[in-house]
């Protein structure tokens, strides 16, 4: 199985992807929360994240060090972790402040909204700044292996929705 | 989408597009057929990637334009078509281990202010002739200039260090075989035939003594057959070498053993089809195979083929189906491959290694591609 999570309003038409989204209103295969996917342990053979984990609370150090649970962005990690087949291979692809800024071509209104997301609907803004380094902060405690690629040598097999380039793609199995 | 609207649409729906006139150039230069080996997967698969996901415009080629007349200007390379063969003058040219190339050629790509980037996903200092005085050296001039490329990617990170402790001034990049996922899909059967794709030569004389002390004595004992794709009469005479028997087929005086040509890599899963267990012979003492990535392996997984891997070899310690370096080990795998309900579990499982082994690499494969072009062209 393979499993676009978040797919939004841009659902992968590809054979074998079953698109995911917690919003009824862009008509998912699956209606579902990431923190709670409906699969089995093992079950999915690639499953792609998109523009998901800015949405989330990310896991802080000084929140580690006081002892408080897991936060969103590492729990949803760990849902990931528990849906995929062995030999799996999880993609996560978001924004990375650090590309954009260095951007020429950006505008200041991507910037605006590569920083704090946008408010079409609950959940879509962003709730920290996001950037590959630190998603790959995140990403490695629960994938250790974990590498990053430039969105442009990514596989056409990810449906990934645009090869903006100041996008982050970090590949785990 | 129907061909018809494919073939119609450029008119309406991509009006706004425009051909771009800025593009870079990069032509990746071949040692063998496009279908073969490593140049399929660190040749003519990443100039269709390239071209596709970055936007070059890329070619493969097997010759290169010479003008006797001049030594300055840019090489020109020229595409592998027989009927309608184009010539590249790229801004980027890759090189495949190829013979005959000379240092100054690379010197004349340079001031032309061409970028020349190596490829190598086998070792230049591993290979016998170095190592046996008895043995004739190859003349290739590969080492003239190699170490004045601009850049080296090599298929394993054994060999990027090799190139790196020998003193390579250039970017020297890991960049695995940019395997595809898909390809080489197949659907075999449990069975009892055993099977692998070898272009046997000189060097792999430890991996063949292997086959025939370990392997071919489970065809009567175990009541198996085993094809070998790959398989030639005679090594050609400009191969054979003073002291070391020539063999491109296994010999095996038994009816069990079928030997089949070499085939082109879109050729090899109709051809896995008709055999159940891969077998992998690896020589821990041959030097050579210290260099060697997991194509094998991946190979004859991505097909379906359960494994049984003989091999100390560090990047096959992770291949399902590795086992220790005896007789014993490599019986009692074929032996529990033998149960139909085990080979099809491990069909599934080394399937799956497969694919996950290709989405790395290729990945791993266009990153290092892409960051070396953009290191040497900004």
């Amino acid at each position: 199985m393979k499993v676009n999570l978040g797919c939004g309003d841009k659902p992968c038409q590809a054979v074998g992807w079953t698109n995911v989204d917690s919003f009824e209103g862009v008509e998912p295969d699956i209606v579902a929360d990431v923190m709670d996917l409906p699969f089995d342990d093992g079950s999915c053979e690639m499953v792609y994240a998109g523009h998901i984990l800015e949405h989330l609370v990310y896991h802080t150090e000084i929140g580690a060090r006081r002892g408080e649970s897991l936060t969103s962005v590492t729990e949803m990690l760990l849902e990931v972790r528990r849906i995929l087949a062995p030999y799996g291979t999880a993609c996560f692809v978001g924004p990375d402040y650090d590309r954009a800024v260095n951007d020429p071509t950006a505008t200041p209104e991507q910037l605006h909204e590569i920083i704090h997301g946008n408010h079409d609907r609950p959940g879509a803004e962003h709730q920290w700044l996001s950037t590959a380094t630190k998603n790959h902060q995140a990403i490695r405690q629960v994938f250790p292996d974990a590498w990053e690629v430039d969105i442009l040598a990514l596989s056409e097999h990810w449906p990934v929705v645009y090869r903006a380039t100041w996008q982050f793609a970090i590949l785990s199995q | 989408m129907t061909l018809d609207q494919i073939v119609t649409q450029p008119a309406e729906g991509y009006g706004e597009l425009e051909m771009k006139t800025d593009e870079l150039s990069v032509s990746f230069m071949l040692n063998r057929h496009p279908l073969l080996g490593g140049d399929y997967y660190r040749a003519y698969r990443p100039a269709i990637l390239a071209s596709n996901r970055f936007g070059w415009a890329t070619s493969v080629c097997n010759r290169m334009v010479k003008e006797d007349d001049r030594s300055d200007g840019r090489l020109g390379f020229v595409t592998a078509s027989e009927q309608n063969p184009r010539i590249f003058f790229a801004d980027v040219l890759v090189l495949r281990p190829v013979a005959n190339w000379r240092l100054d050629y690379l010197e004349q790509a340079h001031a032309a202010g061409q970028i020349v980037i190596a490829d190598l996903d086998d070792s230049p200092w591993d290979h016998e002739d170095l190592h046996d005085p008895e043995l004739t050296m190859e003349e290739d001039y590969y080492h003239e200039w190699f170490p004045y490329v601009d850049a080296v990617l090599c298929s394993t990170k054994y060999l990027a260090n090799q190139v790196r402790e020998h003193g390579h001034t250039g970017i020297v990049k890991y960049a695995p075989n940019c395997y595809d996922p898909i390809a080489l899909n197949a659907d075999p059967k449990p069975s009892r035939r055993m099977g692998d794709r070898l272009w046997l030569n000189n060097r792999m004389s430890g991996d063949i003594r292997m086959y025939d002390e370990w392997v071919y004595p489970l065809l009567d004992k175990l009541d198996m057959s085993f094809t070998h794709i790959g398989a030639e009469e005679n090594a050609p005479e400009s191969e054979r070498r003073v002291g070391v028997k020539s063999r491109r087929s296994f010999g095996w005086d038994t009816p069990r053993l079928i030997e089949r040509p070499s085939l082109t890599i879109p050729e090899f899963a109709k051809e896995f089809e008709r055999f159940s267990i891969g077998t992998i012979m690896m020589d821990p003492d041959a030097g050579f195979n210290k260099t060697k990535t997991e194509t094998h392996a991946f190979e004859l997984g991505a097909a379906g083929l359960p494994l049984v891997s003989a091999s100390a070899h560090e990047l096959y310690r992770a291949i399902p189906g590795t086992v220790e370096l005896s007789a014993a080990a490599v019986e009692q795998r074929v032996r529990e491959l033998l149960d139909p309900d085990f080979w099809w579990e491990e069909s599934k499982r080394t399937k799956a290694w497969a694919r996950a082994t290709a989405i790395k690499y290729e990945s791993q494969y266009m990153e290092a591609l892409l960051s070396t072009v953009r290191a040497l062209t900004k």
